[in-house]
């Protein structure tokens, strides 16, 4: 066994392990719900969070029960992206709107919004009167598309701060007001805070 | 070929092998180019020296900066925002590289100089950096894009009077624990009788770029969303005015004080010349170090020499000129000054260990150990050589004037001394930024437009 397992042998083995220890791991699959990672940046992780939270606390207000049992009709005005990071908001606002019309309370218009139509079809299809090749019965209606009742608006802010020599504190705050579009009261307001704390040595982003 | 000739040419290659070159042939070339206003040529070099050939990632800091710089001024925004990021990345890992990993290089670079080691950015790098990319975004009209950036610029501008505070602390300790202060207040004396006066290199309060924070201010004034962006642009523009008491920054003040609604109107900012450069200055140490037997000894140190505008001012529909309101020398050299220390107890101790390995090895009974003693000597003149290196594609200098929206849409601007210049301001009125970029007067000023977000 001594013979086999000799110094040499065994440094031999030793530097090969270490060798595999260096090795690249390939792709692999993270599971969302039991990552523990954390990066400086926002992350999929703090959208999921934070909207999660927004919306069942906004599922959880008595104002945004429509009092004929149906759904309210909502406009996504945009939220503005106040951070040192360049992340699409829609990121957050999808989660949001997919749980609302999940809930069964809410449906998202596409057609009217404060910066032009998400989707253009709507007012686009209703050109399709004149066009020889459409069956005119099935052309859209005017007067058929229905306004929203309530607008969805937010920001993203981030505020970085010192801890100590070694550490930052990385604050983000999501924002999110809902305007009733009929009076122009906020309805619903949430501050949902994400804060971070690592190495100071590089910029948060 | 005798044994002590084949040794000679050894230890000869070995010399110039070690004699990292501070000032490389592709830098003269760049610098060339620049000077005759060859952009092109000077972004072709750029690109090659620091950029990677098919997907624009920036592999070599500094020429990485030059590149991206250039690009913008050549109009090649995406490309030019894309190796800023990549530079970006890179300025990343030097931040966080790990001080144990980089140990070798810090060992090498004691026996040859600081040229072998990768470019450490500076913090008005940082800073320039991410201004530019705003620039880039806010002429593309890509306001989402362009307010990360001026967030980050921010950052960056709150992280620099942190690292400097830090810093000089550290290299007030590093004189005394290295026993270096008799050494290091003759090597200033020295400094002093070459002309070299470091006293001079004053920062900006809080070591802060003035140039980011007004342009910072004024996107917010010009772009502002909310009451909170007309908060920042307020903020900003009154530590710029404290700063540099500049007229019109001023009056910029008193807009944002006004309210959110900013009537049409043009302001003229102008990135004038080439920002200061280093020059190599090399001087003899204080004698305590020099023996009979040793060939050389001497520090090589890397000084500011002063940069220049490309014109003095422009004029702008024959009335109004362009002010300096923000000095990117003064900038440079406040930051340089508070490295110069840090610069020159490395240098001196550096020498010690060059110098007493030289001594000893010339005192030695044994012939060839004497012979080695003096090809170290020559090793250590040519590889005493000061880092150089720096971005030499900034400004010397930023000035901006206002007009009120001219009522024919055109604006003409007259570099002074120069050719004049016709800009077709947008159809609707509103508030804009004619942004004029000349690095020297052998190049045609680049004019581009920044519209506002509150006019689409």
């Amino acid at each position: 066994m001594m013979k086999i397992l000799n110094k040499k042998t065994l440094l031999a083995a030793a530097v090969a392990f270490s060798l595999v220890g260096c090795a690249e791991q390939g792709a692999y699959y993270v599971d969302s719900k039991n990552d523990s990672v954390a990066v400086m940046g926002l992350d999929y992780k703090d959208f999921e969070m934070a909207a999660t939270n927004m919306v069942d606390d906004m599922l959880s207000s008595d104002l945004l029960v429509h009092p004929q049992g149906g759904r309210y009709v909502l406009t996504v005005t945009g939220i503005v992206n106040d951070t040192n990071q360049r992340i699409d908001t829609d990121q957050l606002t999808k989660k949001i709107r997919t749980s609302l019309l999940n809930s069964g309370r809410f449906v998202v218009t596409t057609a009217i919004n404060a910066n032009g139509p998400e989707d253009e079809m709507t007012r686009k299809v209703r050109e399709l009167r004149k066009s020889k090749m459409v069956n005119q019965k099935t052309v859209k209606k005017d007067g058929r598309v229905i306004a929203p009742d309530f607008s969805l608006t937010g920001k993203i802010i981030q505020q970085n701060q010192r801890v100590n020599s070694s550490t930052q504190q990385v604050e983000y705050y999501f924002q999110l007001t809902l305007t009733n579009l009929d009076d122009g009261l906020a309805y619903w307001e949430k501050e949902y805070p994400i804060i971070k704390r690592g190495d100071n040595r590089t910029a948060s982003w | 070929m005798n044994n002590k000739i084949k040794r000679f040419i050894f230890c000869s290659g070995i010399v110039f092998t070690l004699a990292a070159c501070s000032n490389p042939p592709s830098r003269q070339n760049f610098d060339y180019s620049l000077s005759q206003g060859q952009l092109e040529l000077a972004q072709k070099i750029a690109l090659e020296e620091g950029v990677s050939s098919d997907v624009d990632i920036a592999t070599e800091l500094l020429w990485s900066l030059e590149a991206g710089t250039l690009l913008r001024m050549n109009s090649e925004l995406d490309r030019s925002t894309k190796v800023f990021d990549t530079s970006e990345t890179l300025i990343k890992e030097n931040e966080t590289q790990n001080l144990a990993a980089s140990g070798f290089s810090q060992a090498a670079s004691m026996v040859v100089n600081d040229n072998i080691m990768g470019y450490t950015p500076r913090v008005y790098d940082r800073v320039m950096v991410n201004t530019y990319k705003a620039l880039n975004f806010w002429q593309q009209a890509n306001f989402t894009d362009a307010r990360v950036e001026w967030n980050r610029v921010d950052d960056r501008q709150r992280r620099a009077a942190e690292y400097f505070s830090k810093e000089i602390n550290a290299q007030k300790s590093s004189v005394k624990s290295n026993n270096l202060g008799e050494t290091y207040s003759g090597a200033m004396e020295r400094l002093g009788d070459s002309g070299v006066d470091v006293a001079k290199w004053a920062p900006y309060d809080g070591y802060i770029n003035p140039a980011s924070l007004y342009l910072h201010g004024l996107y917010f004034l010009i772009n502002n969303e909310s009451a909170a962006d007309l908060s920042k642009a307020k903020e900003s523009l009154k530590r710029a005015y404290a700063l540099t008491r500049s007229k019109q920054i001023r009056a910029d003040l008193n807009l944002a004080n006004g309210g959110r609604k900013v009537a049409p109107g043009v302001w003229i900012v102008f990135e004038n010349g080439t920002a200061t450069h280093k020059v190599e200055r090399r001087i003899d140490l204080p004698l305590f170090l020099v023996t009979s037997r040793v060939v050389y000894t001497g520090i090589a140190l890397p000084v500011l020499e002063s940069g220049s505008p490309a014109y003095p001012y422009l004029s702008v529909n024959g009335g109004r000129q362009t002010e300096s309101f923000a000095n990117m020398d003064k900038i440079i050299q406040g930051e340089f000054k508070t490295e110069f220390t840090g610069i020159l107890i490395k240098e001196l101790t550096r020498a010690v260990l060059k110098t007493a390995a030289q001594a000893s090895m010339r005192n030695s009974d044994n012939k060839t150990v004497r012979l080695l003693g003096a090809l170290t000597g020559i090793a250590q003149a040519v590889t005493t050589q000061a880092d150089i290196r720096s971005w030499h594609t900034l400004p010397y200098e930023f000035q901006v004037t206002y007009v009120k929206w001219p009522k024919d849409g055109q604006l003409q601007i007259n570099p002074s001394g120069g050719a004049a210049i016709q800009v077709d301001l947008p159809a609707t009125p509103q508030p804009v930024v004619v942004y004029v970029r000349a690095l020297n007067a052998n190049t045609v000023p680049q004019v581009n437009l920044l519209t506002s977000k509150n006019a689409i």
